[in-house]
């Protein structure tokens, strides 16, 4: 039971760094060469937001910006930019953690889509500005809509599988509990 | 949020927008960076890939027997229909062959290929590649070709030191320049992230048909020329496309064709022309006489 807070919170940092690592490999399985109409969600952005809004501590901003830059550079996209735009949403929702604990989940999804589609957007923004070759509009609109359509599902399973849990009504005893 | 915190954001955003204009504005070095990634990080995962890609393939084989006698009506017609082809084929091979011959040609030996496995693919939809596992050990170089048995697949582009990434020919980044048989035409062959990706820069479309055959041209030392790309087709939407003859849905081994830079004219050549200064002399002594 000698379990400090500081343990705790290396284990979730190790945890989210192997979920990372985890959803890099599935994305690598040489299953799909056809081009397809239909882009999977983009899961470790739907777990970091719901991260950040339980448990910001977490998920810190540097190993956010080292595994964003590292998808960035993984999936032959323009490395960086996506990352920025992730760490700017990051900060957007931390600032208005405290409240959207407080409040009903729907809310919280809908403040949590609109982040996404800033992110995806800023995203778009940027790299259309510097000339950048765009990918196509309708995939990403897909891949967009997944991401929020699924951020429920990562919200239940960081709950009950990985206990990430908002402490704001457990507060202190919460944190010393073991896992 | 407090100042120490905001100015901690402010240097991370700044520092990744600067990675990306640093990427802006040298994309190799930073390209040869994310294949040297690539090339540390992929390979790991292959042990793991392995059974599962292992068990896909077992859920996919049980899902075709369903449809087995189905597949059988097919396959019998089909061989109908490839008797008939061998036949022609033998013939025409024959025919070939004492054309060849009569010709006194040599074909041409110089290529010669390296064949790599699939590792991964490009992990995202937006981009059409795949990994192959061998690299510049291999003494591949960038932008040699790459082809399944039949047809031509794409080129690489990216080079570890042991994997290669190849960009296919459906990526949106993907050009290549194609002639199409029998008319002869040339023209791009556009990559769009679709799977039959269009055909652009057609100088006369009325001489090309759906079913033509299509293979890469040559021009601007991009591919050697004669590699088949695919067939003609013809969408919905009326526009051209390429029915690739590479079977993309199952790239399992791929060949990296060997090509090396052909000798390049670059001046007039002496002993046709003299000299520039020369030509108009010897134009008016020609007329004289």
């Amino acid at each position: 039971m000698a379990e400090t807070v500081e343990e705790r919170r290396g284990l979730y940092w190790f945890i989210y760094f192997g979920i990372a690592m985890a959803l890099f490999f599935l994305n690598f399985l040489p299953q799909q060469m056809l081009p397809t109409r239909l882009a999977p969600p983009d899961i470790l952005l739907a777990l970091t937001l719901a991260w950040t809004i339980r448990r910001p501590e977490f998920v810190p901003l540097a190993l956010v910006a080292v595994l964003f830059l590292m998808a960035d550079l993984l999936y032959h996209r323009p490395p960086g930019v996506f990352a920025a735009a992730t760490i700017i949403g990051l900060e957007f929702l931390r600032s208005r953690a405290q409240d959207m604990r407080r409040a009903a989940f729907a809310i919280e999804w809908i403040v949590v889509g609109v982040t996404i589609i800033g992110v995806f957007a800023l995203t778009r923004i940027i790299t259309g500005l510097a000339l950048v070759a765009q990918p196509p509009l309708g995939l990403s609109l897909v891949q967009m809509a997944l991401t929020i359509a699924i951020y429920p599902v990562v919200v239940v399973i960081s709950h009950y599988v990985f206990g990430v849990r908002s402490t704001l009504q457990g507060s202190v005893e919460d944190i010393g509990s073991r896992l | 949020m407090t100042p120490i915190r905001r100015l901690l954001v402010g240097i991370l955003v700044v520092l990744l927008l600067g990675i990306f204009l640093f990427w802006r504005i040298d994309s190799p070095r930073v390209e040869r960076f994310r294949a040297n990634l690539i090339d540390k990080v992929v390979p790991s995962f292959s042990w793991a890939a392995a059974p599962v890609t292992g068990i896909t393939n077992i859920v996919r084989d049980f899902q075709s027997y369903q449809r087995i006698y189905d597949q059988n009506q097919d396959l019998r017609r089909e061989l109908q229909q490839m008797k008939a082809w061998k036949e022609a084929a033998l013939q025409l091979e024959q025919e070939n062959a004492r054309l060849l011959d009569l010709n006194k040609v040599r074909l041409d030996a110089k290529y010669t290929f390296v064949t790599g496995v699939v590792l991964a693919d490009s992990g995202s939809p937006f981009r059409q590649s795949i990994l192959l596992n061998v690299g510049s050990r291999d003494g591949i170089l960038d932008g040699w070709a790459a082809m399944d048995g039949i047809g031509l697949v794409g080129r690489i582009s990216g080079l570890g030191e042991n994997t290669a990434r190849v960009l296919l020919l459906t990526d949106t980044a993907s050009r290549v320049p194609i002639t199409i048989q029998p008319s002869g035409q040339k023209a791009i062959l556009f990559g769009d992230n679709t799977a039959a990706p269009p055909i652009e820069f057609l100088d006369n479309v009325d001489a090309v048909r759906p079913g033509d055959r299509v293979i890469s041209s040559g021009d601007g030392g991009v591919f050697p020329a004669g590699l088949l790309v695919g067939h003609v087709a013809q969408g919905p939407d009326r526009r051209l496309r390429v029915r690739l003859s590479a079977d993309y849905q199952r790239l399992e081994f791929l060949r990296v064709l060997r090509s090396y830079q052909g000798e390049s004219i670059t001046d007039p050549g002496d002993l046709l022309l003299p000299s520039i200064s020369a030509t108009p002399l010897e134009t008016s002594e020609a007329s004289d006489g």
